[in-house]
């Protein structure tokens, strides 16, 4: 019997006019992996909160749901806790109590569990998950990818029978959440529990996944093996493309049938077989030349840094030169240090020794934008700034926000908070933007949008300045790509180069065409060469 | 092993109510000084850096408290000197000292009771009767660091974008938080109430069982209080300073109630000690 049967599911907000679910029908198998993709506000997120009555908004609501064979609407509050666990987007506020061994034993507290039942699922949870090395800390000293794996151990310690897990590594670095993503896809090969998840992060999670559902506007577009989910969509809406693994990308982006590959592994056999039955003769993508300006933006020389006089350097004879109007990524470790880097730049920080030349003002933007946030729409956020009304509606156009300036500013996406923070930025008049992780829970569609705001800005002069996890990004829209490593800048170079020199730290199409083709970074890369050859 | 450390919470606050009760009502200076006395013993060995770093502040603290006194109190029956016309007593320097070490002796118990009664011990002790309490406290504990250090972010961040002569930077900078931590609170309802919360009876996670060597020293702990006070409750507390020093005699009780004080202070050092006598042991097995 199936675990979950959704038979003509339809959802509306409260005070909206169109469906938030429109007509869904779904079922899912017991020990199943089912991938939800799709843009961001396509209803995933809704489709996902009604697995689990508690977690479900308000809203008009009419249709069915089964949990194995029963209404999932007369389940009782503590059984949905014991059978459906959920895991959410935002590590921290998922956290309730102070220590580690108190979070993980505070479902079953609440479930009633007697004592001894208690003391040992904790202690195999904690064991399965590796938290027993810091199973006496307090949650506050935990990184954000610990914090992350505590909520999924913790949702596991009482033993559900399905997981549900909605962008759960949005928030986490690469490292992070591979090895988040891990544990989940343990948790379903070894325990056997099945898993619904949505997630941005395809590239990896794409092969592990059973069955794949592609959502657009509150419907279910497709429903599919991986290997073949475009087979349908590309005929509806092929811009659905950029949300597909870089080896199905290019793939498609050939267009070719069949199964389609979709993993890194697979995509190299496809590409190598691709060049042999096509007769490839030039291998060697042709490289880009850096156009960047000779006038320097931010000079920093031989700068040293550290927080109190008895702590160690953060930064160590680092050098850094930015030129005017472009758009310099720094990527690295977590923890190493590329967020001082930013204080210093920007004058949080001063730098014991060294010298940091700016050719104009500079600002932060934060990794949480609501932290710049004070108003109660999106126009008082920006009148805040100026009062200066052409400059304000330059910026609105600029960030392109002029859709949402009613609503308030905690109402919209994370993707839409950080183009109103860049605009409140802008508006504070400065030139050099300091970005912390941008595109951070930003879906692939909404990454373009903002790339090319960003460009945009490039080109009238200001310069970009970003600390990023996400090489992908990285490697297709930035001028120059710096490695920050043991606090100083150890090199830097345009991005093609850059991570077509890389091993280990570098693009999945990078990886893909390893010893295969030569300067292909990206999706872009790969296709433009396979085009030139089969002309 | 039996160190203050890994004893249960229950024990701990067991010895630590009866201890810091004494410590307050006891006005007797011989009394107050064994009691000075042995609980620096104690933070040496349960909080030996902190009362060290600290150690310079509390005796000046201790000095002032004793030689102001008199300033404030003229009464008592032995002048030392005068000034512009006030009297400086013997027996008011001494009401002065005996007041800093029972201050002292009260700071020194707390520091311990703090260091062994961490938050989590204290949410044991409690959480048997008042679970719901209990989960609210833990929360607020971990809320308030989680807070504090959003705070400094908020406002750094602002002092970068924000025109600096915009007013009312730290107000600003609350604000922020403010709306910061409802959304918050919002999200960390559903995820209590993703996890059950308030669905039904609850139980209690115990860290701590209550073994054979608790019941020892608990044991051990209730005879020392009871004859403690017993023995000698009526001649530490009874002790009159001023204006005359009158020190009541108990006689044989009080020689006994006294020895099993200074035992019961003695504790925190006598298990430490014991604990450190059995290691050397097992290593010297081996």
């Amino acid at each position: 019997m199936a675990i979950f049967e959704i038979k003509n599911l339809n959802f509306t907000y409260p005070k909206r006019a169109e469906k938030a679910l429109d007509n869904i029908n779904l079922t899912v198998q017991p020990g199943e992996f089912v991938l939800i993709c799709g843009r961001s506000g396509g209803g995933k997120t809704t489709l996902l909160s009604h697995f689990k009555p508690v977690m479900t908004p308000h809203g008009q609501r009419n249709g069915q749901i089964l949990f194995d064979g029963e209404s999932l609407a007369e389940m009782s509050e503590r059984e949905q806790s014991e059978k459906i666990g959920y895991v959410l987007q935002n590590p921290q506020q998922q956290i309730v109590t102070d220590k580690v061994w108190h979070e993980l034993a505070f479902g079953l507290e609440n479930l009633g569990i007697e004592q001894n039942e208690m003391h040992r699922r904790v202690a195999e949870t904690a064991n399965f998950f590796g938290i027993d090395k810091w199973f006496d800390r307090d949650v506050n000293t935990l990184s954000g990818g610990q914090k992350q794996l505590l909520n999924l151990a913790c949702i596991m310690v009482m033993q559900p029978q399905v997981l549900i897990l909605d962008e759960p590594t949005s928030q986490l670095d690469p490292i992070a959440a591979t090895e988040f993503l891990n544990a989940v896809y343990r948790i379903n090969s070894e325990l056997g529990t099945t898993v619904i998840m949505t997630e941005h992060r395809t590239e990896n999670v794409f092969s592990q996944a059973d069955r794949i559902v592609f959502m657009e506007n509150g419907r279910i577009l497709a429903v599919n093996r991986p290997e073949n989910i475009f087979d349908d969509i590309r005929l509806i809406d092929s811009s659905m493309l950029k949300y597909l693994p870089t080896p199905m990308q290019v793939f498609y982006g050939m267009d070719e049938k069949g199964d389609a590959p979709v993993s890194i592994k697979k995509g190299r056999r496809w590409l190598n077989e691709y060049i042999k039955r096509n007769n490839f003769t030039n291998l060697e993508y042709r490289k880009t030349t850096s156009g960047n300006s000779k006038d320097y933006a931010v000079t920093a020389k031989d700068v040293w840094f550290r927080y109190e006089k008895d702590t160690p350097d953060i930064l160590k004879d680092m050098n850094i030169l930015v030129p005017e109007g472009s758009f310099y990524a720094i990527i690295g470790a977590n923890g190493s240090g590329k967020s001082t880097l930013m204080k210093v730049l920007c004058g949080i920080g001063r730098p014991y020794r060294g010298k940091i030349k700016l050719s104009g003002k500079a600002a932060f933007l934060p990794q949480e934008a609501t932290l710049l946030f004070s108003g109660e729409t999106v126009m008082e956020e920006l009148e805040e700034m100026t009062g200066d009304k052409a400059l304000i509606k330059t910026a609105i156009e600029t960030c392109r926000i002029g859709h949402i300036l009613n609503s308030h500013p905690y109402d919209i996406s994370a993707g839409q908070q950080q183009c109103v923070a860049l605009a409140k930025v802008l508006l504070s008049g400065a030139d050099i933007l300091l970005l912390d992780e941008v595109t951070k829970g930003m879906d692939a569609l909404f990454k373009l949008h903002l790339a090319e705001i960003l460009k945009n800005l490039c080109s009238q002069g200001k310069t970009i300045i970003m600390v990023s996890h996400d090489i992908e990004f990285c490697s297709e829209h930035t001028d120059i790509v710096g490695m920050f490593f043991n606090g100083s800048i150890v090199s830097a170079d345009i991005p093609q180069i850059f991570f077509a020199k890389n091993n280990f730290y570098t693009t999945a199409g990078a990886r893909m065409t390893k010893g295969i083709m030569e300067n292909t970074v990206n999706t872009r890369d790969i296709i433009n060469l396979c085009k030139e050859n089969l002309k | 092993m039996l160190t203050f450390f890994t004893i249960n919470p229950f024990t701990a606050i067991a010895f630590f109510i009866p201890v810091i009760v004494f410590s307050m009502v006891f006005m007797h200076p011989a009394y107050v000084a064994v009691n000075v006395l042995l609980s620096f013993g104690a933070c040496m060995v349960l909080t030996r850096k902190e009362t060290l770093a600290s150690l310079k502040f509390t005796f000046m603290f201790a000095a002032a408290i004793a030689l102001a006194n008199p300033l404030f109190n003229t009464k008592g029956e032995t002048m030392l000197f005068t000034y512009f016309g006030r009297n400086y007593t013997l027996q008011a320097l001494v009401y002065g000292l005996v007041m800093a070490g029972i201050l002292v002796s009260c700071i020194n118990w707390f520091s311990c009771l703090g260091k062994i009664i961490t938050n989590d011990k204290f949410i044991y002790i409690m959480g048997g009767r008042l679970p719901n309490l209990c989960a609210m406290l833990s929360m607020v504990i971990s809320l308030v660091p989680f807070f504090q250090t959003k705070l400094a972010e908020i406002s750094r961040v602002q002092s970068t974008v924000i025109n600096k002569d915009k007013t009312g930077g730290a107000f600003r900078a609350l604000n922020v938080a403010t709306a910061y931590a409802f959304e918050h609170a919002v999200n960390l309802s559903v995820s209590m109430k993703n996890r059950g919360f308030g669905t039904g009876a609850k139980t209690q996670y115990a860290r701590y069982r209550i073994r054979r060597s608790d019941v020892a020293l608990m044991a051990v702990i209730a005879a020392l209080s009871a004859a403690t006070a017993a023995g000698c409750f009526t001649a530490a507390t009874g002790a009159q300073i001023i204006p005359r020093i009158v020190l009541p005699d108990g006689g044989v009780a009080e020689i006994i109630g006294m020895i099993c004080y200074i035992s019961l202070l003695s504790l925190p050092v006598i298990t430490t000690v014991i604990e450190e006598i059995q290691w050397r042991y097992l290593k010297s097995k081996i």
